[in-house]
């Protein structure tokens, strides 16, 4: 059991990254929160000690991909009003980013392998790593989300 | 790339709210007064559950019928019993008797009770008739002229839409009689089939003391035939043979 200070400090330290995620896999604001408190939940009763802080975080992108797909397999959440996708995007303040929306847009195993890999910046061999895929699989979501997010952003997507 | 990249997604961030909820929801299940909630909730459960299936056993129990009463005559009414002398089911066979059991709740009332209420209810004394499912079950001592039946002939009185007790009258003036069987019966009451029991009976007696019967009845006959002619037909009958 991890102590409520070191909570709090976990919580400072990866809360953006796991809303990042949740994001980018889940298409409304409360399924985000229950993902969120769910995983910070998971993380606070982990019993076994951490290697380290990469296998920390590698941990917990894991554990919030693994809750997002439970929740998007849910019988409950089979069919979401559209409104509530328009909701969610509209509430977040990106800026209006052509590039945000555009990853959206992408299958899920790009735009995963996408954020990992440019915004996190694991290779395509961590990235398989955590996402428990083989690494050739890996780098055609890569390749195959650039291509995408090509045609979309034109001149402006620069590798 | 990778800087057009962090600069847009760090504008995607958890918010304060979100953070300090999660805290609170951590803090609320994971801190020892909640664990010490959930044991006793479970403690709770467990009792509930025991309870239930304690509970539902002895209702089970009860609502089992140990014997069954069949009461005719004036009525056709037939009920079932349960172990602390509970009426569990009570059905009428003509139409005055679902009348009557219909305007009053019989359920789960002593069945001295319902006995007596219908007794009361109707003008000739009803004739009681019971079978046992339990070797247990006693019928109380204070009904007198009871009849018992054989269990296993329960369904088949059914079968013919007929109170128990008057299958089970049905069955004796079969025995009686060639010219009757259960079929026959089916249109006649309760007391029709006693009478009908009591004339095969008078009938056999005839049967069985020829001697007495055809002395004293062909005198009767004779003197009958001879005072009134119109009354030699009725004397034959009930001389007999």
């Amino acid at each position: 059991m991890i102590s409520e200070d070191v909570c709090r400090m976990k919580i400072d330290q990866y809360g953006d990254m796991i809303r990042k995620i949740c994001f980018l896999n889940l298409k409304n604001e409360a399924d985000c929160q229950d993902v969120f408190q769910n995983v910070f939940l998971k993380f606070a009763t982990h019993e076994s000690p951490f290697e380290s802080l990469e296998h920390e975080k590698a941990w917990l992108i894991r554990v919030t991909i693994n809750e997002c797909k439970n929740t998007f397999k849910s019988i409950f959440k089979k069919t979401v009003d559209i409104d509530q996708i328009r909701h969610i995007q509209s509430e977040e303040n990106f800026g209006n980013s052509d590039l945000i929306t555009a990853v959206l847009s992408l299958p899920r195993n790009y735009k995963l392998a996408i954020y990992l890999h440019y915004y996190e910046g694991y290779t395509a061999d961590q990235i398989g790593k955590i996402l428990n895929r083989k690494v050739n699989s890996i780098y055609s979501d890569l390749k195959r989300g650039r291509e995408l997010l090509k045609k979309q952003l034109g001149d402006d997507f620069n590798e | 790339m990778n800087e057009k990249f962090k600069s847009d997604f760090d504008q995607i961030k958890a918010s304060p709210e979100l953070k300090n909820q999660t805290l609170n929801q951590i803090y609320r299940q994971t801190s020892p007064r909640r664990r010490r909630s959930y044991f006793s909730k479970a403690v709770l459960s467990s009792l509930a559950i025991f309870l239930a299936v304690f509970l539902s056993f002895n209702y089970f129990n009860k609502a089992q019928a140990v014997m069954a009463l069949s009461l005719d005559g004036d009525l056709a009414v037939e009920m079932e019993v349960d172990s602390d002398n509970g009426v569990i089911k009570i059905s009428g066979y003509d139409d005055s008797s679902e009348e009557l059991i219909n305007a009053q709740d019989y359920l789960s009332a002593n069945y001295l009770d319902v006995i007596s209420s219908l007794q009361g209810k109707v003008v000739n004394p009803l004739a009681i008739t019971v079978v046992y499912f339990n070797d247990n079950a006693k019928i109380d001592s204070s009904l007198t002229g009871v009849t018992f039946f054989e269990q296993f002939n329960y369904q088949e009185a059914h079968r013919y839409n007929m109170t128990f007790g008057k299958y089970q009258a049905c069955m004796r003036l079969a025995q009686l009689s060639d010219e009757f069987d259960i079929e026959d019966c089916i249109g006649l009451s309760y007391n029709q089939v006693q009478m009908q029991i009591k004339n095969q009976e008078q009938h056999q007696n005839g049967n069985d003391n020829p001697n007495v019967n055809s002395d004293s009845g062909d005198g009767n006959s004779n003197q009958n035939a001879q005072g009134n002619g119109t009354n030699s037909g009725s004397n034959k009958n009930s001389n007999g043979h």
